[in-house]
């Protein structure tokens, strides 16, 4: 009626469930046939679960500490690619910051100022260090003509020497070739000033008897006929007094830092200034 | 050929001369670029393609500079022709030679230039400090020369193997044209 087969698998389950009936009656789990038989299984399974269980932490692991910090690293990469984004953003936000801070003060001159102010940007400065010149990115065609007058919110910069179509080259005040009438702002004693070639300028023709101190601010007078009057120059650092000679030895440093020099203003029609000023 | 690119090589030393080093702190006061690429083609040029190219240039920096016109033109000529025949007598490797002429082409600028303010009126004490300036820029020769003379000929080797190739090509779709 039954296979083999059948039989076979019939008897198994049988006895299995036999077996399960046999070892859960609670006189043979007591039994020490049963715990010394426990103990064996333990004995001899324990050290194989061991090495196992070791197997496994060791790949395990590998993986975490290894394999997956392969990804971390890449991840570190990335984050450092992003910080290093960020950082140049950064210096990039820094910059603006500070290029907002300088043209606004631009702006507020031009806001303050009658005369019409045209911004312009340093682009290149002078090949020779004997010289003292910088190239403007703004030229003829921005309305610039040759000798109109550079200024900063710190002061006079210098005057255009020449312009091209799209830039001009100016000369700073600064430069040995460059002059300007000017004025001491507290005792309104008349020089010319000069510059020196070294960052500094000279107050020639001004009278030994004439009072000079030292931080006395030096303005344009306006009579030279290309700087408008009361624009800074920058102030008295220095005055020797000979005993003998008709002048007195006085240096100005000018406000303006021509180091640092990015952005200048140049004032446009300067032979109307006087009819400007009266408006 | 090989003068538009000599004068394009002259040209990137000019602007890096005005926009780069020129900006540069004091401690920095960096020579004249446009010298050793003189020097460069009194030693070991042809006459007639460095006095064209030299004339350009000189042309070009008196235009961009607050110097009197013709001031630099004039010194880049002196120096050109001053060192034309030098490799005759005194024999030295290319790059001492290179540097130690470049030395004497840097101190000879600073020279004209500082004779000039010293008639210009300019006090005693400014033309000192340009002495020290000058000091400064022939240390920076000497520190720096021999760098330039290596980047210098690369630079013109690579323009002749270029301008060969390009001539000899030419020469050659002459040479097929004439017998088509």
């Amino acid at each position: 009626m039954f296979s083999k087969k059948s039989m076979v698998v019939a008897g198994a389950l049988v006895l299995i469930a036999l077996n399960g009936l046999v070892f859960s009656l609670d006189i043979i789990r007591k039994s020490s046939v049963y715990e010394a038989a426990a103990r064996a299984a333990i004995f001899f399974v324990a050290p194989v679960q061991e090495t196992l269980h070791s197997a496994v932490g060791f790949v395990d692991e590998v993986w975490t500490h290894y394999f997956y910090l392969v990804s971390v690293g890449y991840e570190n990469d990335e984050l450092k690619t992003q910080l290093e984004q960020v950082r140049q953003k950064n210096y990039q936000c820094r910059e603006l910051a500070l290029a907002n801070e300088r043209l606004r003060k631009l702006v507020r001159l031009k806001q303050k100022s009658p005369y019409e102010f045209l911004a312009a940007e340093v682009i290149a400065r002078d090949p020779s260090p004997w010289y003292r010149t910088i190239v403007i990115n703004k030229g003829r065609n921005a309305g610039i003509r040759s000798s109109d007058p550079v200024l900063t919110s710190r002061g006079i910069v210098g005057h255009v020497l020449r312009a091209a179509a799209e830039y001009a080259t100016v000369v700073l005040i600064i430069d040995r070739n460059s002059a300007a009438d000017a004025m001491i702002q507290r005792s309104r004693t008349r020089g010319i000033a000069r510059g020196e070639g070294n960052g500094k300028c000279q107050f020639d023709y001004t009278l030994r008897k004439k009072e000079v101190k030292i931080n006395d601010i030096v303005m344009s007078s306006g009579f030279d006929g290309i700087y408008p009057k009361g624009f800074r120059i920058g102030y008295v650092s220095k005055v020797v007094r000979r005993n003998a000679g008709l002048f007195q030895h006085i240096e100005i440093t000018p406000f303006v830092d021509f180091k640092t020099l990015e952005e200048v203003m140049v004032l446009l029609n300067p032979l109307d200034f006087e009819e400007m000023a009266e408006k | 050929m090989r003068v538009v690119f000599y004068l394009l090589l002259g040209f990137i030393l000019i602007a890096l001369q005005t926009a780069v080093i020129s900006g540069l702190p004091a401690i920095m006061t960096f020579y004249d670029m446009i010298i050793p690429f003189v020097i460069y083609f009194s030693l070991f040029r042809r006459f007639s393609v460095g006095f064209a190219v030299i004339l350009v240039l000189g042309l070009v920096v008196d235009m961009i500079s607050g110097a009197p016109n013709g001031l630099y033109l004039t010194v880049f000529m002196v120096i050109f022709f001053l060192f034309r025949n030098i490799a005759n007598f005194f024999h030295a490797r290319k790059i001492v030679l290179f540097t130690f002429c470049t030395g004497i082409g840097v101190f000879i600028e600073n020279l004209v230039f500082f004779v000039f303010h010293i008639f210009s009126e300019t006090s005693f004490s400014t033309s000192l400090n340009h002495l020290q300036m000058m000091v400064i820029q022939i240390a920076w020769v000497f520190l720096t020369a021999p760098i330039l003379y290596r980047l210098l000929s690369v630079y013109f080797s690579q323009v002749d193997r270029l301008s060969n190739r390009f001539g000899s090509s030419y020469s050659m779709k002459q040479d097929n044209d004439a017998f088509m």
